[in-house]
């Protein structure tokens, strides 16, 4: 009986241990949950690199409205640099940093009802097809993209539906209540069980850059928020982008 | 290996080029002073000049230092990416946050193409038609005069750079003027040198 004691001592110690260790460590990131406001389109990459964090996704242009008006953010991570720029020029947030890239796609429904074999065979006009608000990232890049390849007739010559966000273009495609619609390559990968992505010319492709910064509020994490921008920099942040399909930026 | 210019050749290929290109420059010159403005559809003729530019100077560069071409041949290139380099500068500056960068692309020229002489100058040919090309479509299509203007030079500088690679490559003088080449046609011709890093 003595002996038997004597041989679980350790085993319980070391469970004990295992436990206080896990305690620990669950306590620190507890106490640093922040709030994230991010554009629609990292809505899968950024809660699989960091799960603990609660996150606002939406258009990066409302997004950066709303924390012009005080909304409770401490990182902000918009789908393209103007955002993020504008709220660093008047003094709401830190440097903004490019974390990631991607690509402007077409999407069309599984079956591809439209018919239709690449961008250019919306010239002839008649389809019906999602695309981004101006003002909005994905909107803006779409609408610099046609211009490049000259096509911007194909706004007019089709039945436009304007979203307000890429996750509404990615839905009206994948339930097929238009025939094509223009997100980003990550997006389409997300629904890839609904929809067939139809490449752009590399050519044309603006440059989609990610940046984030760290928001200046009274009240705000920013040691929470800073240690997100190492995560989100870091190699569980590249790897999580990588995944989701954006491309990296050359490391700092 | 040195390869004298044959100037009166290279004036008879540069000239259909050079009149059309003194029209458009000549039609444009009250919009000399004026800072181009791209208006609508006007931007596809700049960015993909800057990125047929890039393309076209990364094989200069590459044949600057090509075992397979001779010591003036090598000069030749090496002043054809300096003249390149500043054109596509010029143009990439004009498209502000849409300009490009190696981040955005990479280039790849095939390393089967700067192991041969007659591959190397066939390309850069190759290249050299198509921006002319492109140009000459710009001219008939831009619609801000400023943007034509500057257009128009590229299409000059392009004849001209074209000429000297005709005679490199020892081809018969023409005195025919390049066709226009669409965007799309161009684009596609440029696309397979490019990618995308991490897509």
């Amino acid at each position: 009986m003595r002996s038997n004691l004597s041989r679980k001592g350790p085993r319980r110690l070391v469970a004990l241990l295992g436990l206080a260790l896990a305690l620990c460590l669950a306590a620190p990131a507890a106490a640093s949950a922040i709030t994230v406001y991010a554009a629609a389109s990292l809505r899968e990459a950024f809660p699989e690199m960091a799960p603990a964090q609660t996150y606002n996704f939406s258009g990066s242009n409302e997004l950066a409205l709303q924390i012009e008006r005080g909304a409770p953010a401490d990182v902000f991570a918009s789908a393209a640099p103007e955002e993020a720029q504008e709220l660093f020029q008047k003094g709401l947030c830190s440097r903004p940093v490019t974390f990631a890239t991607n690509v402007v796609v077409m999407l069309v429904p599984n079956g591809n009802p439209g018919h239709l074999k690449s961008v250019y065979s919306l010239r002839q006009g008649g389809h019906t097809i999602a695309v981004g608000i101006p003002g909005v990232p994905i909107g803006g890049y779409t609408r610099e993209l046609l211009a490049r390849m000259r096509l911007s007739s194909i706004l007019t010559n089709n039945t436009v539906t304007l979203e307000k966000n890429v996750t509404g273009i990615t839905a009206k495609v994948a339930l097929g209540a238009v025939e094509a619609g223009f997100a980003y390559v990550t997006d389409g990968r997300i629904v890839s069980d609904r929809v067939e992505i139809i490449r752009l010319p590399r050519w044309a492709q603006p440059p989609v850059r990610y940046q984030a910064c760290i928001v200046h509020r009274a009240g705000a994490d920013t040691a929470g928020a800073q240690k997100f921008m190492e995560v989100l920099t870091g190699k569980r942040g590249r790897t999580a982008l990588k995944k989701g399909g954006f491309g990296l930026p050359p490391k700092a | 290996m040195g390869i004298t210019l044959n100037r009166v050749r290279s004036l008879c290929l540069a000239l259909p080029v050079a009149l059309i290109a003194l029209a458009v420059v000549s039609s444009s010159a009250g919009a000399q002073q004026y800072r181009p403005e791209p208006q609508g559809d006007d931007i596809a003729y700049l960015q993909l000049g800057a990125v047929s530019e890039l393309v076209t100077l990364e094989l200069f560069r590459s044949a600057a230092h090509s075992k397979a071409l001779g010591a003036s041949e090598k000069g030749t290139f090496k002043r054809l990416a300096d003249q390149t380099a500043k054109g596509w500068i010029k143009l990439n500056s004009l498209l502000g946050e849409g300009a490009i960068s190696r981040e955005i692309f990479t280039v790849k020229i095939p390393a089967g193409v700067l192991k041969s002489r007659a591959k190397t100058v066939a390309l850069a040919t190759r290249f050299e038609k198509l921006l002319a090309g492109l140009y000459l479509g710009g001219v008939e299509s831009t619609i801000d005069p400023p943007t034509r203007l500057l257009i128009g030079r590229h299409l000059t500088t392009s004849a001209r750079d074209l000429s000297v690679l005709e005679d490199l490559r020892g081809g018969r003088p023409s005195m025919l003027a390049p066709k226009p080449l669409s965007v799309e046609y161009v684009g596609e011709q440029f696309e397979r040198y490019l990618a995308i890093p991490g897509s």
